[in-house]
């Protein structure tokens, strides 16, 4: 069956004054129906970036420069901003992690989400606001009549996010795009959240795409991960292969560091030292990584199979994944 | 296959990147920007000719030949002369020296006091006691001083002492005092919030110390952004009071004086004698508040990275 | 050995309140009382409107605590001049959550981290410098690093700084307010694994701030969880982890995300949201969201009960519930509510 998302070789960077800065570096990933990938990678990795471009809102000083983000077998890329707009919201919504700001601060919430109704189907008024305090009530929002009367102000940080998932959701979109969707909220509140974002999306069968710092996250809420690193995918595998054997030297970085940083024990962190660098030959983690070799620099590693359904981009990806480096 | 693991290449004595990132940062800023580089162009030639114009004019510039009055444009005399014969073209070069000189100084007056004032007002403007009491008495101050119409408190200040350069210069740094303070008031009630002052007094600084080695450099960038559109603004001001005689002495060549000077003659056909120095007036203006404009987008810590 | 001469630090009842925007109050903290020891590391861990942070900021009066008391060093710092509460500031440091902007851009590391050692001791400068490089080295960086910049720095490294910055003047307390909660997940163990080497090798206390509980596992002997300004339980580490006796302390732990698809997540979740400082609920904070509640819990806030040794939790039902569990688990029975952490190997340190 053919991906409902195919992201092939995307290019995109930011003019600066000093010049172009790459921030995607051949950003290559696929998506099937119903599937949930987790996007892991660091900050300035290039995660967020991503997802705005599929979406198509980057406006100069950004530019697309190569690559395609092909949709429902249509290139998005290609798209011109009217039809677009079609399908942003409708067909493809996305979350942001900083809710109170992607809230317009002057319209009442329930106005607001019969605003996202009524953009893409012809619905009278009244309908579109029933229907928004029904999503209030999907999204487990207490006095759904009332609340869709507040103004974002009074709704906390928890809140303010659930609204604007019940926007993502108005139109049962087929994709989801969740960006850090529980960055700043409380654990308590953050868990609720991720539980009631499991459930809509399950329930109205969308796919999923969840991007997050956090390993955890991903590995009880997706079915697919990919990492990103230096604006590439560096290795791409279901959950459950990723977690028990990873194949990129990056990845076994981040699950040890996620691990250290929850553990009693100590010392189980490895030190990398240096910054992330875009080189011009060679693969970009190797000014960083523990058991890079001199191959590793003159020739860039494609993201290339290592076993069933996972990829890896590393030349010692077998080694890695049979445990038989350091890491 | 064994690997060592990388050097740290940074634990060398650090090279001096701090000054030369910078400056070089400055290049590429100016460079896509035009209208930045032509203000750069107009400052610059506003201090040269500050500094020689005097001496590269063709000739004295107050030396007044009135057989030779009011000749029109011509190779002897580049931009014609005025009612008394005096030459425009050297007249207009010479010029800057006195505005650029009452300028700077009144401005840079006008900027030490009121940021100092400004980072008083700013910093101990909550809470109890004198900081508040302080605080709020300057403020009341300066809005005292804004409230008169700028042209008339300069007139009144200067009638009171007399026409005198030193006169004009105390007017215009007083009356540009409120405008240092209030941006650097505002840049103070944003710095004092960031955990780096809170830091500080846990390190045991008393509350002055923080107020002025601590803040107060990290709140300048709105005043010496606010220097260029100041100098440009002093130099209209120093125009508008010599226009009504109450700025620098008659001889002395100044854009305003002159225009003053030239006005009554554009009704009667002779328009050089007032254009000449109204344009030289609006244009390094201009120039000036754009060098501002570009200084203030270039420390925009939004604009970077 | 007298036990209290021993205690660096005994808050009794610290009460702050801020004035609301609107009128009203927000109570902030309520009441807390704790202690840290000499020597001794304690978390104080809550979600926002805990409180935790403005009660690190009171003991340091960067606020000014409403009543209660602070008691450092013998002596009462909570209304202390601040002429004389400069003379304690080498003893009492902070390290601040934002790596960069605590850290003053204009001036280099060499006179960030001479700082609190200029204005509170009689070094001289020669020696100064030598404490600076040595705290330096302390913290993974080295004499390099002296004339550079903040800006030139990682995150993980600005941390460092600002961890320099903290042991310089040879502290007895130091205040940790979230120090990783900004770095990414890959620094953060090197950051804890440094803190924590940094306290036992020199012996210093620390009051370690954090919303997130397995932060502090590796730094921390005992810890303190609060709600909405009260707190409501007080253990050892490992007690806490392993058996949490308050709902919210179970909640907390059941909300951690572990990297690890095969641990099941735990159904202890709290209903609803976290009420707001200003409305507070009668009775105890947490009935309207807790799955045990009872008609007690309107009526009264709970007093603290030791319900073993060192271990405080203030809940009506938690002794019972304890009960119920202890029974269950010699009758065989595994428990749906028992906390996610499992039995911590005391290795080798």
């Amino acid at each position: 069956m053919a991906p409902l998302l195919e992201v092939k070789d995307l290019r995109v960077s930011f003019l600066a004054d000093a010049g172009p800065v790459r921030v995607l570096n051949g950003t290559s990933l696929s998506l099937g129906s119903g599937e949930s990938l987790g996007v892991v990678g660091e900050s300035g990795s290039g995660k967020t970036v991503l997802v705005r471009t599929i979406l198509g809102l980057l406006q100069p000083p950004w530019q697309v420069l190569e690559g395609s983000v092909i949709f429902n077998g249509e290139d998005l890329l290609k798209k011109r901003e009217e039809e677009l707009r079609h399908i942003r919201g409708k067909e493809i919504a996305i979350t942001s992690p900083e809710p109170r700001k992607h809230i317009n601060p002057l319209l009442r919430v329930g106005d607001q989400i019969a605003n996202v109704l009524q953009a893409h189907r012809d619905v009278p008024r009244k309908e579109a606001m029933e229907r928004a305090v029904g999503l209030l009530t999907a999204v487990g929002l207490p006095a759904p009549d009332q609340m869709a009367r507040f103004y974002p102000h009074e709704l906390s940080g928890g809140m303010c996010q659930r609204v604007i998932i019940a926007m993502a959701l108005a139109h049962s979109p087929k994709l989801i795009l969740a960006d850090e969707p529980t960055a700043g909220l409380d654990v308590t509140i953050a868990r609720q959240i991720l539980d009631l974002m499991y459930d809509l999306v399950r329930d109205v069968n969308s796919s999923l795409i969840l991007v997050s710092r956090d390993l955890g996250v991903v590995a009880h809420y997706c079915q697919r991960v990919a990492v990103i690193y230096a604006g590439q995918v560096v290795e791409s595998a279901r959950v459950a292969d990723f977690y028990t054997g990873a194949a990129h030297p990056y990845s076994r970085h981040l699950l040890r560091a996620a691990a250290a940083a929850r553990d009693e024990r100590r010392g189980a962190a490895i030190r990398l030292g240096q910054r992330v660098v875009f080189p011009d030959r060679g693969c970009a983690f190797a000014s960083r990584c523990p058991i890079a070799l001199p191959p590793c620099k003159e020739e860039a590693p494609a993201l290339e199979p290592v076993a069933e359904d996972h990829l890896a981009r590393c030349l010692r990806r077998a080694e890695v994944l049979r445990g038989e480096t350091q890491l | 296959m064994t690997t060592q693991p990388l050097p740290d290449t940074r634990k060398q004595p650090a090279a001096p990147t701090q000054g030369r990132g910078q400056f070089g940062s400055f290049i590429a800023f100016s460079r896509g920007r035009p209208g930045f580089l032509f203000g750069l162009v107009i400052v610059a030639i506003t201090i040269f000719l500050a500094c020689f114009g005097a001496i590269v004019a063709p000739c004295d510039p107050e030396h007044a030949i009135p057989e030779a009055g009011l000749l029109p444009p011509s190779p002897v005399h580049l931009l014609g002369t005025d009612v008394v014969g005096m030459d425009i073209f050297s007249r207009v070069i010479s010029a800057p020296r006195i505005d650029l000189t009452i300028a700077l100084v009144s401005t840079l007056i006008a900027f030490v006091c009121g940021v100092f004032l400004g980072v008083i007002s700013g910093y101990f403007a909550s809470g109890r006691g004198i900081g508040r009491v302080g605080s709020e008495t300057i403020m009341r101050g300066a809005d005292i001083v804004q409230a008169f119409p700028i042209f008339i408190f300069a007139l009144a200040l200067v009638c009171f002492r007399g026409p005198s350069t030193a006169n004009v210069i105390s007017a215009l740094a007083f009356l540009n005092i409120p405008y240092f303070l209030r941006v650097t008031r505002g840049a103070v009630f944003q710095v004092r919030e960031r955990p780096f002052v809170e830091a500080a007094r846990c390190a045991g600084n008393t509350e002055r110390g923080i107020a002025f080695t601590h803040v107060m450099p990290n709140a300048l960038g709105p005043a010496l952004a606010n220097i260029s559109p100041s100098i440009g603004f002093a130099i209209l001001l120093t125009a508008g009071l010599s226009f009504v005689g109450a700025g620098v002495p008659k001889p002395t060549p100044e854009w305003g004086s002159m225009i003053s000077i030239g006005a009554p003659n554009m009704m009667t056909g002779q328009w050089w004698s007032a254009l000449f120095p109204g344009l030289a007036l609006g244009v390094t203006i201009l120039g000036y508040a754009l060098v501002g404009d570009g200084i203030l987008e270039f420390m925009d810590p939004t604009r970077r990275r | 050995m007298n036990g209290a001469r021993m205690r660096l630090l005994d808050v009794s009842d610290l009460i702050k309140n801020f004035p609301a925007p609107r009128g009203g109050l927000v109570k902030a903290v309520n009441g807390v009382s704790f202690h840290i020891e000499k020597g001794e590391a304690l978390a104080l861990v809550g979600e926002s409107g805990s409180g935790k942070t403005t009660v690190g900021r009171c003991i340091l009066r960067l606020i000014e605590p409403t009543t209660g008391t602070i008691v450092f060093r013998g002596q009462d710092v909570s209304t202390m001049r601040q002429d004389r509460l400069r003379v304690l500031r080498p003893y009492m440091q902070m390290l601040f959550q934002e790596p960069y902007d605590s850290l003053n851009p204009r001036k280099s590391i060499r006179w960030i981290v001479e700082e609190p050692i200029r204005l509170g001791t009689k070094m001289s400068s020669g020696r100064r410098l030598e404490r600076v490089v040595e705290v330096l080295d302390m913290v993974g960086l080295g004499s390099w690093a002296l004339d550079r910049y903040p800006h030139q720095f990682s995150a993980g490294e600005q941390q460092r700084i600002g961890i320099a910055r903290a042991i310089a003047p040879e502290p007895e307390l130091v205040v940790l307010d979230e120090p990783t909660s900004a770095l990414d997940v890959s620094v953060r163990a090197e950051i804890l694994d440094l803190l924590a080497d940094l306290q036992e090798h020199l012996g210093c206390s620390y009051l370690f701030i954090s919303h997130d509980l397995t932060a502090v596992r590796r730094v921390c002997h005992r810890v303190a969880i609060m709600y909405l300004g009260k707190i409501v339980e007080t253990g050892s580490t490992a007690e806490i982890f392993e058996q949490p006796l308050h709902p919210y302390s179970r909640a907390l732990l059941s909300s951690v995300l572990y990297a690890d698809p095969r641990k099941e997540l735990s159904r202890f979740v709290l209903a609803g949201e976290i009420p707001s400082p200003i409305d507070l609920p009668s009775g105890c904070f947490l009935r309207g969201r807790c799955p045990w509640a009872v008609d007690a819990c309107r009526a009264a806030y709970p007093d603290p009960e030791e319900i073993l040794p060192g271990h405080r939790v203030a809940c009506f039902r938690a002794r019972e519930k304890r009960e119920l569990e202890l029974v269950r688990h010699e009758k065989g029975d595994s428990d749906v509510t028992s906390a996610v952490g499992q039995v911590v190997e005391r290795g080798d340190e």
